[in-house]
């Protein structure tokens, strides 16, 4: 069913929306959840928590992705989960993830600043726009999507430790994009 | 800062951004009806005639001396969900040059930023209040093939305007910039050159394989003038185009006379990310110079940044495959001629190339945006604008100055330019019921102001790698 349909659905009232929307983006969303955190059991409460979210929050608001909107909602969740559940659980997708992401920590930022968090999405965003498409796709797909490098190189054929180095490479370019915002004490 | 706030920051890019990257099997979504076309056709044609009559020919027939390798589209399969990989799959070079373009991008936009603006100025100021419109990477282009022809002061003038030290500096850049350029993806741009040679000059193999190699252009010999190399000529044309110019293109009659010809197209189709829902469009009238216009409306109400300036107010609307749209409204009172020669305004667009951010008035605000639907066409002559911004060599040249094409004596002795440039609202009907965007916990901006596309304005329509596909003044809508 076309989104827009699902929308109507949603605003409607009509609970088919909810089937519908697990129908087309219940495997997407199971799929950055799991990445995240893990287990199964967690990424299917996950995604049902995302659906129960769309259903209260659609209308008012409307997305015009409800593909990212969807996936933004699982990635908020997700984390929820994570950060309540830290210690009692182990290792899990967000752990590496997280680890990845210190790579882009401005050197001499402290774990204890406060951060903008819309000025910093806005500085995200802009260098995402100023990657290259093959990069900026890499990157997306990496810590948005949450896709595994071996997923990343089943599809582009690109070998994972190549795909590794870039994703290295993205990660201090993104660290020195911040520093040059400012990030640094 | 803790990874957890990068985390939360990517988590809350924008929406066109994960669309962008989301894996290949649900591409088949972009083959959809666009939702806008723009397309813009550059034919230099006379680019370049004899001064000296009566040349004998030195080859009979017609030939291809040069081809352009692009990469071909991927459509296998385009028909079933799930195998349209919606992904040219190009030599090697083309990605190669695109990651050094990016490389190198603020550089680029530093550099070429006075240029976009310049050019800006001197094409699109109107004389009689009609529609301008031109290709700043297509003029880019042309300058740099026709630099490869000449040397000495003829090629200096265009190095100087260009902003480039030498001919390999300059060969690269146009490379890397025909590379960014390039999309067969989430939108369509592809900027085609060749060249048409008359079979009467003894022209230079070398120099052809670098028109090919680095500015993708083909390269053809013929009987100027005959029925045959006209048919072939125009259909490179109207094919380079998809069709797009088929009717506007005035018949292709060359001058037997002439050397050569230099051709520049750039086909470009996009999608607006947001589409305008016909059902809010609204019959209003477009107040240009001489009257006033009845025409159609696209309205949206959204949140986003605007840029102001002393005497405008900007605002962009963003496309499948990270292309934009800049909407520039001048002030009551001021027209577009003016704007475009309004030093502040000049810097804007600079500046804008070069990151928006670091244009300091702006704000985020809901923007009630009403755009008239249009579908504009513009011919106009390029050498006086050219020659105004100092690039008169070419038009001048005494024997020799050609060398690296050809021993003859020849000089350019017209640019001409025709162009053809559409929006509006079309998908799927029912489709654009979306009005606020969902994501994030920021509350909407306080701020609402109405922007009314009702008047004279201009555009510029932005690629992937902040590189202007075409600017445009609009001064009047015609049906």
């Amino acid at each position: 069913m076309e989104d827009m349909r699902i929308i109507e659905l949603f605003k409607r009232r009509d609970e088919l929306a909810i089937s519908e929307t697990r129908r087309k983006y219940g495997p997407y969303c199971n799929k950055i959840a799991l990445n995240l955190l893990g287990s199964v059991e967690d990424a299917e409460e996950c995604v049902s928590d995302a659906l129960f979210a769309a259903w209260r929050q659609i209308p008012p608001l409307i997305p015009r992705s409800l593909r990212a909107f969807l996936g933004r909602v699982t990635r908020n969740l997700s984390v929820s989960r994570y950060r309540s559940e830290r210690a009692s659980k182990r290792s899990c997708g967000m752990d590496s993830m997280l680890s990845e992401l210190a790579d882009c920590l401005p050197d001499g930022s402290s774990l204890d600043d406060q951060v903008d968090a819309r000025a910093l999405t806005n500085i995200v965003a802009r260098w995402l726009d100023g990657l290259p498409p093959r990069d900026r796709v890499l990157f997306v797909r990496r810590y948005w999507f949450c896709d595994s490098l071996a997923e990343i190189s089943a599809e582009t054929g690109e070998a994972p430790g190549g795909l590794a180095q870039r994703t290295y490479q993205l990660r201090r370019s993104l660290k020195n994009c911040l520093e040059k915002e400012g990030y640094t004490i | 800062m803790k990874p957890e706030d990068i985390f939360d920051a990517i988590t809350d890019i924008r929406d066109d951004q994960i669309e962008f990257a989301k894996p290949r099997r649900s591409r088949l979504w972009y083959i959809a009806p666009i939702a806008a076309c723009l397309v813009l056709a550059i034919i230099a044609a006379p680019f370049l005639r004899a001064r000296l009559p009566g040349a004998q020919p030195l080859y009979t027939g017609a030939a291809q001396l040069a081809e352009a390798r692009y990469p071909e589209p991927d459509v296998s399969g385009a028909l079933e969900e799930g195998s349209f990989s919606g992904e040219a799959e190009g030599p090697e070079p083309i990605e190669q040059g695109r990651n050094e373009y990016f490389e190198n991008r603020e550089e680029y936009s530093r550099r070429l930023g006075g240029f976009w603006a310049d050019s800006a100025e001197t094409f699109l100021t109107a004389g009689n209040g009609e529609n301008m419109i031109f290709s700043p990477i297509s003029l880019y282009t042309v300058l740099g093939m026709s630099a490869e022809l000449c040397e000495g002061g003829p090629r200096q003038e265009i190095l100087s305007l260009l902003k480039s030290p030498g001919i390999e500096d300059l060969r690269d850049s146009a490379r890397q910039i025909w590379c960014a350029s390039f999309s067969r993806e989430q939108s369509t741009c592809l900027l085609a050159n060749s060249l048409w040679l008359s079979n009467s000059v003894d022209y230079k193999q070398p120099v052809l394989d670098i028109l090919a190699e680095n500015y993708f252009a083909d390269s053809f010999r013929g009987d100027m003038g005959s029925d045959e190399y006209d048919r072939i000529h125009l259909d490179w044309l109207s094919e380079k185009t998809n069709g797009y110019l088929d009717g506007l293109l005035p018949e292709l009659d060359t001058d037997p006379m002439a050397l050569m010809y230099l051709d520049s197209t750039l086909y470009y189709k996009a999608r607006w990310f947001y589409e305008f829902d016909p059902a809010q469009n609204t019959e209003g009238s477009f107040r240009s110079a001489y009257m006033e216009q009845p025409c159609t409306f696209m309205n949206q109400s959204d949140e986003n940044t605007y840029f102001k300036g002393e005497n405008f107010i900007a605002v962009s609307k963003h496309m499948y495959g990270s292309q934009e749209m800049l909407f520039v409204l001048p002030n009551e009172g001021i027209t577009t001629n003016e704007l475009l020669a309004d030093p502040e305004y000049k810097e804007f667009t600079a500046v804008y190339l070069e990151d928006p951010y670091k244009w300091k008035s702006r704000s985020r605000a809901i923007i009630n945006l009403s755009v008239p639907k249009f579908d504009l066409t513009s011919n106009m002559e390029m050498a006086p604008g050219l020659r105004d911004m100092g690039v008169n060599g070419i038009f001048e040249s005494g024997k020799g100055s050609f060398s690296p094409m050809t021993d003859q004596d020849f000089a350019f002795t017209s640019v001409t330019h025709t162009c053809r440039v559409s929006i509006d609202e079309e998908g799927c009907e029912g489709a654009s019921v979306m009005i606020m965007e969902a994501a994030g916990a920021e509350p909407p901006p306080e701020e609402e102001i109405d922007l009314i596309l009702d008047r004279p304005f201009l555009f510029a329509m932005i690629s992937n790698g902040s590189l202007p596909v075409y600017m445009g003044a609009v001064n009047r809508i015609d049906s």
